[in-house]
């Protein structure tokens, strides 16, 4: 799903994003990416969305090596992934349903397909009620579960996740990491970046903990790691 | 683009242009001013050309004689102008046909009525010379006869070549003018359609994770630079066409100067000025939204 051959970002100032990664993410997982503040999480997702350019490296998603394609093919590529940020990004002048019914449009879905998928992407994300309540009508977890209902919404194969539950409360959080677990259940690759040590600890997924932009250990079913 | 993304598109620049309505107003205005300019300019320009196509056929000399002297003198200046080098025609203008002439340049119009029991009008000889250069040379030699039968020499040329330079000048200061106004109207609608892009910036961004493309993103913002940009060419052809149908409508009532208001057909100017306007108003508005949107795509 994702193959990582040694990538290094280093960024105009010379700031180190990531350094020296390989890595291999297969179909299916669900990926945490642990590590401080400054440690180059953020900097690994948007290398994946290709919002930035490796400095040196290849980086392969679905066996495509997305660092040659060209600035018209980008769009293509997103189309394989979903992804939430911790702000969110809803538009606020948009209802919960067309903030959904957004991403099917850009993309050229028709409206017979967004009326379809819509209220079952809503349903399974637990908004069906909220459909026409705006972001600013919301809590955060509602605001973020409509985010996720977007990114998935056009059923890409790859979720990607930037703290998603860092503006949330630990019980919201919970509610959030739930419908990402019914996600990955239900095929989805999800790579997510997160400091939340409980979650981490109890869902017994794959980590990766990266320092100074290294993979400093990944673990099988592993726990947050405290000591890094 | 399908007919589903088009409908999407012209919503998407029609409501941006009601929400920014008065920079759009105000794009509107410049665009207009812009191309009303152009089509002013091209009119006078076009008008110039064609009132000098019929004053090139006066390419002579005129010498107005006194109207004291005899027919004998008369035959005898005439000669004097013949042994003049590179003189190749010379036609007396008796004061009957200067008479009809001036009736047929001005028209027997309601101001001359009153001028009745005015003196005859003098008698000249028309002198063609051979060609443009020898002008200067014939009229020299013309001058000499000032005082001996000859009141006047008038160089018809002088009034052709100023029309000419003064042609060729508002060609070039209108093509200025017109080259630094569409620009001018290009940044207006550029600065109007940032608006648009900024209060949407949010929206350019998730559109692009969400994958939309480039073309998608850009047309509603080509859309409605278009529409400025039409907007403004259809305004500034109305007004120009009003203001030119009424210039040219008073043609009948200014005797004196009938030669210059010999003007081009509404039909004739407009043919040009309308798919012109409209081209460079569309073609000011693309720029202008191409330029406002291209650094937002590089997400
Ligand atoms: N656009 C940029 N220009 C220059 N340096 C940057 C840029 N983005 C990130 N960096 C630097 O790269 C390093 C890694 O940053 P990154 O945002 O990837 O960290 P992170 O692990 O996501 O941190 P956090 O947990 O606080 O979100 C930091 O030193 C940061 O200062
Ligand atoms: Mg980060």
């Amino acid at each position: 799903m994702i193959y990582l051959d040694n990538v290094t970002k280093i960024y105009g100032n010379g700031a180190v994003g990531v350094k020296n990664i390989s890595l291999d993410i297969k179909p299916g997982e669900f990926v945490f990416i642990v590590g401080s503040s400054g440690s180059g999480k953020s900097s690994l997702m948007k290398l994946l969305l290709k919002e930035r350019e490796p400095t040196t490296g290849n980086i392969y998603i679905n066996n495509t090596n997305i660092t040659v394609l060209s600035h018209k093919e980008i769009p293509y590529l997103r189309r394989q992934m979903g992804v939430v940020f911790q702000d969110f990004r809803l538009l606020p002048n948009k209802t919960v349903y067309e903030n959904v019914a957004f991403a099917m449009q850009v993309i050229g879905c028709s409206p017979r397909e967004i009326r379809r998928s819509v209220p079952a992407v809503l349903a399974m994300v637990g908004l069906q009620r909220k459909a026409k309540a705006y972001p600013n009508q919301l809590s955060g977890g509602e605001q973020q579960r409509t985010a996720l209902a977007r990114a998935i919404v056009n059923k890409p194969p790859l979720l990607i996740a930037d703290e998603p539950t860092g503006n949330l409360d630990p019980d919201t959080a919970w509610e959030i990491m739930e419908i990402l677990d019914d996600i990955n259940y239900m095929g989805t690759t999800i790579v997510l970046a997160t400091h939340a040590k409980e979650i981490v600890d109890y869902m017994q997924k794959r980590v990766i903990t990266i320092k100074n932009g290294n993979v400093l250990r990944d673990i099988e079913k592993g726990g947050y790691d405290d000591e890094y | 683009m399908n007919i589903r993304n088009f409908k999407h598109f012209l919503g998407e620049a029609l409501r941006s242009i009601f929400k920014n309505r008065l920079m759009s107003i105000a794009s509107v205005i410049t665009v207009a001013s812009c191309l009303l300019i152009l089509a002013l300019s091209y009119s006078v320009i076009s008008n110039l050309d064609h009132m000098l196509s019929g004053l090139s056929n006066d390419l002579e000399l005129s010498a107005f004689l006194d109207n004291d002297i005899s027919d004998t003198e008369i035959d005898a200046i005439r000669d004097e102008i013949l042994r003049i080098d590179h003189v190749v025609d010379i036609h007396f203008v008796s004061h009957q046909e200067a008479e009809e002439r001036f009736q047929e340049r001005f028209g027997d119009g309601n101001i001359l009525r009153g001028l009745e029991g005015r003196n005859a009008l003098p008698r000249s000889f028309d002198i063609r010379v051979n060609s443009v250069e020898n002008q200067e040379f014939v009229k020299n030699n013309l001058d000499l006869l000032i005082g001996r039968g000859v009141t006047d020499v008038v160089f018809v040329e002088d009034v052709a070549e100023s029309f000419v330079a003064l042609s060729r000048g508002l060609q070039i200061g209108s093509i200025t003018i017109i080259a630094f106004l569409s620009a001018v109207s290009a940044i207006i609608i550029m600065n109007t359609i940032k608006l648009t892009v900024n209060s949407r910036k949010n929206e350019i961004n998730i559109m692009k994770y969400v994958g939309a493309t480039d073309w998608f993103i850009r047309w509603p913002f080509i859309i409605e630079g278009v529409l400025i940009g039409l907007f403004g060419a259809l305004l500034a052809v109305g007004v120009s066409l009003i203001a030119y149908t009424r210039v040219v409508g008073y043609e009948a009532d200014i005797p004196l100067i009938n030669f210059l208001t010999d003007f081009m057909p509404t039909s004739a100017i407009f043919a040009f000025l309308i798919p012109f306007c409209v081209l460079l108003g569309v073609a000011i508005g693309v720029v202008g939204s191409t330029i406002s949107i291209r650094k937002h795509l590089f997400v």
